[in-house]
């Protein structure tokens, strides 16, 4: 397409547009006598109930250990489940730090560029919840069912002592195979079955693809920086 | 008198924004894939226009301070919905088809789709008419830098090259 020719569709847009200037001009006449519509803080919001979330989980799990000393798989688990919170609450507030760097009327190649940064911090945070999932998620199950038991009972039980040892190490063995190795797993099968939706996004997720695009897109508009 | 003060602002804003707001939806059509998407993103800029007037300071002129913002919601939108479309298997099923109206713009469509974000902006607002200084202004990079995009971009477009991908890209 030569320029003349790009210029006249962009003349045949105009015409099209003039169209709806009049529905548009009144939209935005309502969005902004509207004050209920506020969408300025969508980046911030699941940071924020992350952050609330493993809080939460970081109090419990705290208050659990001084209950669990003696049993090494109540400790493991309390320490694991504490550790896993600590982490999501330090990526969540990176994450809010990197919001807080976003100016919406400053110069376009910058601030993609904080987005990006802001997506890899995202996509690497959900790489590492899906990776650690297995190992976190049995820690909590394990510590949230003995406070909850000890809590009906209305003294601490071990519940553990009712199960076999070999199983536990188990779990935790695989929840450490699986940070380990989950992201190659996840690569060898997306490799092998070429998935679609919903599922290629959690493997591509899983084994960094998802991750590496947005090291991709970021270095684009570094590279618009430098010419 | 805080909402004198906010009742005259509005007014200057969408004194503003009526005089810009053909500009507004040339960004929204050059980002938004669907007219669906394009009402969305409309809404969105005006909310964010809005929302960041206070700190217009007039210094620089309005057009260059409503680009940056357009733009920047205009990009993250898209981001967000090439997101979205990733994780949806029935894609090609809720994708619109194309207007009537809008046939006769496909190749226009098809060229602003091809390109990444960065080169998409500088064409549309080259094609806006604003000055490579302009364009690095509300870009945030050097206007030789600028030119050498510019120049860049239309040479692909003029070259047999481009045609043929973007062909193979269209098939």
């Amino acid at each position: 397409m030569n320029d003349d020719a790009l210029r006249q569709q962009w003349l045949r847009l105009e015409r099209k547009l003039d169209a709806v200037l009049d529905v548009q001009a009144e939209i935005a006449r309502r969005s902004i006598l509207e004050p209920t519509r506020r969408r300025l803080h969508r980046h911030a919001f699941w940071p924020a109930v992350d952050i609330a979330f493993g809080l939460v989980v970081a109090f419990v799990a705290g208050s659990f250990l001084p209950q669990s000393l003696g049993d090494w798989r109540l400790i493991g688990s309390a320490a694991v489940t504490m550790a896993g919170s600590v982490g999501l609450i330090v990526s969540s507030i990176i994450q809010l730090n990197l919001i807080g760097r976003i100016d919406w009327d400053g110069p376009v190649n910058p601030m993609q560029f904080e987005l990006e940064r802001l997506k890899i911090a995202k996509l690497r945070q959900l790489k590492w919840i899906l990776l650690l999932a297995p190992l976190v998620g049995f820690c909590a199950l394990i510590a949230s069912i003995h406070a909850l038991v000890g809590w009906i009972a209305g003294q601490p039980v071990n519940v553990l002592d009712k199960v076999d040892s070999t199983w536990v190490v188990a779990n935790f063995a695989f929840g450490i195979v699986f940070a380990i190795f989950g992201h190659v797993a996840a690569r060898w099968i997306t490799a092998k079955f070429a998935g679609q939706g919903s599922w290629k996004r959690f493997l591509d997720n899983l084994a960094g693809r998802s991750l590496q695009q947005a090291k991709n897109d970021l270095q684009r508009w570094k590279d618009m920086t430098n010419g | 008198m805080a909402t004198m003060s906010t009742v005259t602002e509005q007014s200057r804003f969408l004194e503003l924004f009526g005089q810009h707001r053909r500009a507004i939806m040339k960004v929204c059509w050059a980002y938004g894939r669907t007219e669906h998407d394009r009402d969305d993103l409309f809404q969105e800029i005006v909310v964010r226009l809005w929302q960041a007037f206070a700190k217009y300071d007039g210094i620089r002129p309005f057009a260059t301070w409503m680009y940056r913002v357009a733009l920047n919601v205009a990009i993250d939108d898209r981001r967000r919905r090439a997101r979205r479309r990733a994780a949806s298997i029935d894609d090609a099923a809720t994708s619109e088809p194309v207007a009537p109206d809008e046939t006769s713009l496909c190749d226009l469509r098809d060229l602003l789709d091809s390109l990444d974000e960065g080169d998409r902006a500088i064409l549309l607002l080259d094609l806006e008419g604003q000055c490579d200084h302009d364009i690095g202004d509300i870009l945030g990079i050097s206007a030789s830098n600028v030119g050498t995009r510019r120049q860049r971009l239309k040479a692909r477009l003029r070259s047999e090259e481009f045609r043929h991908s973007h062909g193979e890209q269209k098939s």
